[in-house]
């Protein structure tokens, strides 16, 4: 069942000259209830921006310039007993939840959204280290959360929770009475996840949740996270631009580039049965562990700056396939099963299903075998500065 | 050496190649400059100061013996007591004389004396901010070059002690020393404010200094005077124009409150004098054409510093 | 095999130890605690030959930046000596050092901070020749610049030269860091993380511009890393380092497929893989890294290592040692004790055993019990501890009890013991590499070590 439906969202950077930054454009994507979806792309592709812009954490000059964020769920005062949202609310034309009780995060305000926060969807900062608070103890500050969102709870059960929280992500419960110094790198982030799940949210957004820690540590992290899922049955979307990580924990997942999503699917699809020259010329560009001997080949050229972009591909400039038409129109999303049995291009109807915005996926395998060719990408003449 | 001549450059060509850059560099220095209005006003407002102080006799109706009824010297006749007792006159024009801001108590323009008073305060401003700027800096570097030794404890348990030094005894007992002499206040004024420039720049270079800039020069094999003056003073430059443009202006008004004290050298002209002279001779609330006019300066000429302090700050910051 | 052998080293590193002494606070001082200092390095010996790429990977906090640092003269040896080629860098004349910054070079992590961003392009490539008085005038200057920057990747060079930093990508940046090392033609770089700051798709491109200047300017790298697949794509060998020490060195493919120390064997299997398919081995090690400040004795990973070696007459399974002694570090560190049992709910004695004999490792190194109960207890039947040890233990945690820390501190040094904690293990030959664990020095391997080392492995990899 879906949990949260991106549908066309773009959000917008205003500058001082009047231009605007294109942070995300026209962005689909969907997550399910208890999977992990992935946003991979480099810096500046935009996929922060976009987990932000769900729960209105942007910065100030930042906006949601159209689009939707249909959540499953809704506000806690217009939701009936099963905390479904009420008749009487989705036939309400002023208030934006739709007939299948999903409501738009992004047509609330700043103070309807801070209810939902925590308490549906918790957030997982990109700097777990410095989320805690230093002059508080670690567990009062879970307490505090739970309090906050929950104020039926009394003190002493909050406590109780609080400390079975930690005890779920692998910190000894008298723990709970330390401060946060007191913390090793690694118990601060299961602290930080113990926080984000206290309020036992639908959705969990990880923001390069494993990036500051050293790779013994990360391992242990990622298992937690696994585990939480389990047992809470969590949606995660999970931010990162390290795409080992994320081929080993996502269900799903989207590229981005340039404030678009290149490929989606799933993520054996996206790594095994690869549809984009993006996609295809980032899987040349990193080495794995695995591998003795490997070629490397980058991508030539650098990523666009998204101030007012012209309305081609983003990619076209770097990208070796680009034909005529990359130049006049971002491509849609194209189903890639269907241009792959039939040689056509049909857009793609489903959100879930493998797709992906290239012009020229009806010739797929001649895209693959060529990506490979160190030459196609080395050759094509690029404009550095 | 052959590379001390290649240096200093043998043909013509080579010398304008090596400059072009340089100059593009400070026409877009320009360019950036002119985007802050402030930083144009301030220094419009500067300019005008500047020319009052070089070439005041264009720019003022009189001399600054000229005394209302009589004019210019030499001095020959005397004021009656009727003329004396409309002194202050307030601003006229022609009749029954011209003095567009009025006069003070001894017949002498406001007009005038506020534009050969500029001088002084320009001096003032520029010598103490600059002598603060060249003290401090310096220091500052070196302290937080050499973080962590004894020179840089030294430097701070110098500084420390300074600042345990009361400002106004000080420069009292100094006066009183040397005599009320403009240069003497300039010095006074500057002992105390070099102080918080030394150790906002030590800071900087404290952190400046583990930058692995830094450390790439010393690796190439730079000696410390490079690094100090190549890699890190223009880094902390532009904190340092606003903390020049901050004691200039601090100077400026510090100068002119030592003066309204009574600490100031009489023979020059000033606009904390003028301040003072209406203080002394009790007219605060009846004249206020005498009143505003040098506050009003003081207040621009200080303004117009930070003004261009910041803008310059702004202009010589790469990252903004 | 080891082609390495026949020549001559570029770098020898021999003993080399740095501590930074941490400034006291006037706290301290008043007390008169002893002040600890930070052992950043702490006896690493290695050589670097000419031509190779030798890699340093460990976590953060491992030394190795700092390793890196002292070879080129940025930070001063405590002990220990480094000589380059020959001559130890540590005793050199104002002339000889003068040298030595024309032939070894750096390239920091950071592109964004490694260049002074008010000095254009120009000057800053040129600055070491200037500093150097290496090549002759202006024009010659800026010919040179060219040309590197042209072998750099950045051409036409015109367009770069009067630029600033601040106008250029991450990747032009890293490029041009790479162009001011180069122009000296020096012989030995220092690599500092060169590309973690890069974006993925830019990273091959400069790391294969590594490797070709190497052919044509003859260089030879030291390319530190805490990114193992980088190290296997760039390094012919490798150093793992832990808390300042080096554990396991030699060539790289060899400490990748076949991992000696169980340290590196943790690292290993802790790096995600983008290969579809089967589940990945996760890293059996407990706990993190401890305080480079006051690291533990003997081996520095024995508090965390899956095959710590049980003492002679051990009776039970390795594990079930495992699970002693890390019960016995759990005591002294305080985690376990009467205030804490008791707000676990654990009255007698056994029951504290149970839940002090717990591991703190992935779910699928966990016994039956301990995945039922959260990692909250194991089931004392089930784990082969030798009567006398369970006894030993059961007894500490009445002490613990009782809140007599110290008797119960006492009574498990006395009866868990290891030579992990008692003895520092030195480096070993064991096959191609040298490994510094304890496993690896009985008295047998050492011998036939020595004299076939060099050969069995090659044969066998082929």
């Amino acid at each position: 069942m879906t949990l949260l439906e991106v549908n066309d969202l773009s959000i917008r950077y205003a500058i001082d000259d009047g231009s605007a930054v294109h942070a995300s454009d026209r962005v689909s994507f969907s997550v399910d209830r208890g999977e992990t979806y992935g946003l991979v792309g480099e810096s500046g592709c935009g996929k922060t921006t976009l987990a932000k812009s769900l729960v209105h954490l942007l910065d100030d000059n930042g906006y949601i310039e159209s689009g939707n964020v249909w959540f499953d769920g809704t506000l806690p005062q217009w939701a009936d007993e099963n905390g479904d949202a009420k008749q009487s609310v989705i036939d309400d034309p002023d208030k934006p939840v739709r007939e299948d009780g999903k409501t738009d995060l992004a047509a609330l305000t700043n103070k309807q959204i801070r209810d939902m926060r925590w308490r549906d969807i918790a957030i997982i900062p990109q700097s777990a280290m410095n989320a805690l608070n230093p002059v508080y103890k670690v567990g009062d500050q879970i307490v505090e959360a739970i309090l906050r969102h929950e104020p039926q709870t009394t003190k002493a059960e909050a406590h109780d929770r609080a400390r079975d929280l930690l005890e779920r992500v692998g910190i000894e419960p008298d723990r709970a009475d330390d401060y946060a110094h007191q913390f090793s790198g690694g118990m601060k982030q299961r602290a930080v996840i113990a926080m984000a799940m206290a309020c036992s949210p639908d959705l969990l957004i990880a923001d390069e949740p494993t990036t500051a820690l050293d790779v013994i540590i990360q391992d242990r992290i990622l298992e937690e996270l696994e585990k939480l899922q389990d047992e809470f049955g969590v949606s995660i979307l999970v931010i990162s631009h390290d795409i080992s990580v994320m081929a080993e924990i996502c269900d799903r997942m989207a590229v981005m580039y340039g404030g678009k999503v290149m490929e989606s699917g799933r993520t054996e699809d996206i790594f095994g049965e690869t549809a984009n020259p993006y996609t295809l010329g980032l899987k040349n560009s990193f080495p794995t562990i695995t591998s003795a001997d490997q070629d490397l080949v980058s991508i030539p050229g650098t990523p666009p700056t998204l101030r007012d972009p012209d309305p081609g591909c983003r990619f076209r400039e770097r990208c070796p396939f680009a034909i005529e038409e990359c130049h006049a129109e971002h491509p849609p999303m194209y189903d890639v099963a269907d241009a792959e049995s039939t040689g056509r291009l049909r857009e793609a109807t489903d959100q879930r299903a493998h797709g992906s915005a290239c012009y020229r996926i009806d010739e797929l395998e001649q895209l693959r075998t060529d990506a490979l060719n160190e030459d196609t990408w080395t050759e094509q003449r690029i404009e550095s500065r | 050496m052959a590379t001390q001549q290649g240096d200093s450059g043998t043909d013509g060509g080579s010398v304008r190649r090596r400059w072009e850059p340089r100059i593009e560099r400070l026409k877009r220095g320009w360019d950036r400059y002119t985007e802050h209005r402030i930083g144009v006003v301030g220094l419009v407002i500067l300019v005008v100061f500047t020319l009052w102080s070089i070439i005041p006799g264009v720019f003022a109706p009189h001399s600054t013996e000229w005394i209302a009824y009589i004019g210019e010297p030499p001095i020959e006749s005397r004021l009656t007591a009727e003329q004396v007792r409309s002194l202050p006159h307030p601003p006229a024009f022609g009749d029954p004389f011209f003095a567009p801001l009025g006069t003070n108590a001894n017949g002498n323009g406001i007009l005038s004396l506020l534009i050969y008073s500029a001088k002084n305060a320009m001096y003032i401003g520029l010598a103490a901010g600059l002598l603060s700027s060249l003290v401090g800096v310096p220091l500052g570097l070196i302290s937080g070059f050499y973080g962590d030794t004894w020179i840089d404890e030294a430097i701070q348990r110098f500084v420390d002690i300074m600042y345990g030094l009361p400002f106004l005894p000080f420069l009292i007992v100094l006066v009183a020393i040397r005599g009320i002499t403009t240069t003497n206040i300039i010095i006074g004024i500057a002992v105390t404010s070099w102080l918080n420039n030394c150790i906002t720049v030590r800071g900087e270079t404290l952190s400046l200094k583990e930058r692995s800039y830094v450390e790439s020069a010393k690796v190439a094999g730079a000696s410390d005077t490079r690094i100090i003056f190549r890699h890190i003073m223009p880094n902390v430059l532009p904190i340092s124009f606003v903390f020049l443009a901050q004691d200039a202006a601090g100077a400026v008004i510090a100068q002119a409150s030592l003066a309204y004290l009574g600490l100031a050298d009489f023979t020059a002209n000033s606009w904390g004098i003028m301040l003072e002279n209406i203080k002394s001779q009790g007219y605060i609330f009846d004249a206020w054409w005498w009143l505003l006019p040098p506050g009003l300066a003081l207040m621009l000429m200080a303004a117009s510093f930070y003004f261009i302090g910041f803008s310059m700050e702004d202009v010589t910051n790469p990252q903004r | 095999m080891d082609r390495a052998e026949d020549r001559e080293p570029l770098v020898e590193i021999d003993g080399l130890r740095k501590l930074f002494d941490q400034s006291q606070g006037i706290i301290d001082t008043v007390l008169g605690r002893e002040p600890q200092p930070v052992r950043a390095v702490d006896g690493v010996s290695l050589d670097i030959h000419k031509g190779d790429i030798v890699g340093i990977a460990g976590e953060s906090g491992c030394g190795k930046t700092t390793l890196g640092k002292m070879l080129v003269k940025l930070h001063e040896p405590t002990e220990g000596a480094i000589r380059f080629d020959g001559n130890d860098i540590t005793e050199m004349t104002r002339e000889e050092e003068r040298e030595f910054r024309k032939r070894v070079q750096m390239i920091f992590q950071d592109p964004f901070e490694s260049l002074n961003p008010r000095m254009t392009v120009y000057d800053t490539i040129a600055e070491p020749l200037k500093i150097n008085d290496m090549v002759g005038d202006y024009d010659a200057r800026r010919d040179r610049v060219k040309q590197v920057l042209e072998d750099v990747g950045l051409g036409p060079a015109e367009v770069y030269l009067d630029a600033f930093p601040d106008e250029l990508s991450g990747g032009e940046r890293q490029r041009i860091a790479i162009a001011r090392a180069l122009v000296v033609d020096p012989d030995f770089i220092v690599c500092d993380e060169p590309v973690s700051m890069l974006d993925v798709s830019i990273r091959a491109g400069v790391l294969n511009l590594m490797k070709e200047l190497q052919d044509e300017y003859d260089l030879t790298y030291l390319f530190i890393s805490h990114d193992l697949s980088l190290i296997r794509y760039m390094c012919d060998r490798a150093g793992i380092m832990y808390l300042g020490n080096m554990v396991e060195q030699g060539p790289t493919d060899d400490i990748i497929d076949d991992p000696k120390h169980p340290y590196t064997e943790a690292l290993f299997d802790a790096v995600p893989d983008v290969e579809l398919g089967e589940e990945r081995r996760r890293a059996n090690a407990t706990g993190e890294v401890p305080s480079p400040r006051n690291p533990p004795s003997g081996c520095r990973y024995h508090p965390r290592c899956a095959h710590i070696i049980p003492p002679d007459g051990w009776d039970g399974t390795q594990e079930a040692f495992r699970r002693a002694y890390q019960f016995k570090l759990k005591v002294r560190r305080g985690d376990l004790s009467a205030e804490s049992a008791e707000s676990a709910d654990i009255a007698d004695a056994e029951a504290l055993v149970e839940h002090g004999l717990t591991l703190d490792i992935p779910e699928e190194y966990r016994s039956e019990t301990e995945i039922e109960s959260g990692g909250s207890k194991v089931d004392i039947a089930r784990i082969d501890l030798p009567p006398a040890a369970r006894e030993t233990l059961v007894d500490a945690a009445g002490a613990v009890l009782d809140g007599d820390t110290e008797g119960a501190l006492a009574t498990l040094d006395e009866a868990i013991t290891t030579p992990c904690e008692s003895r520092r293990p030195e480096p070993q030959p064991a096959g191609t590499r040298e490994v510094a664990c304890h496993l690896y020095d009985e008295p047998g391997f050492e011998e036939l070590d020595s004299s076939t080392a060099g050969i069995a492995p090659a044969a066998a990899e082929d």
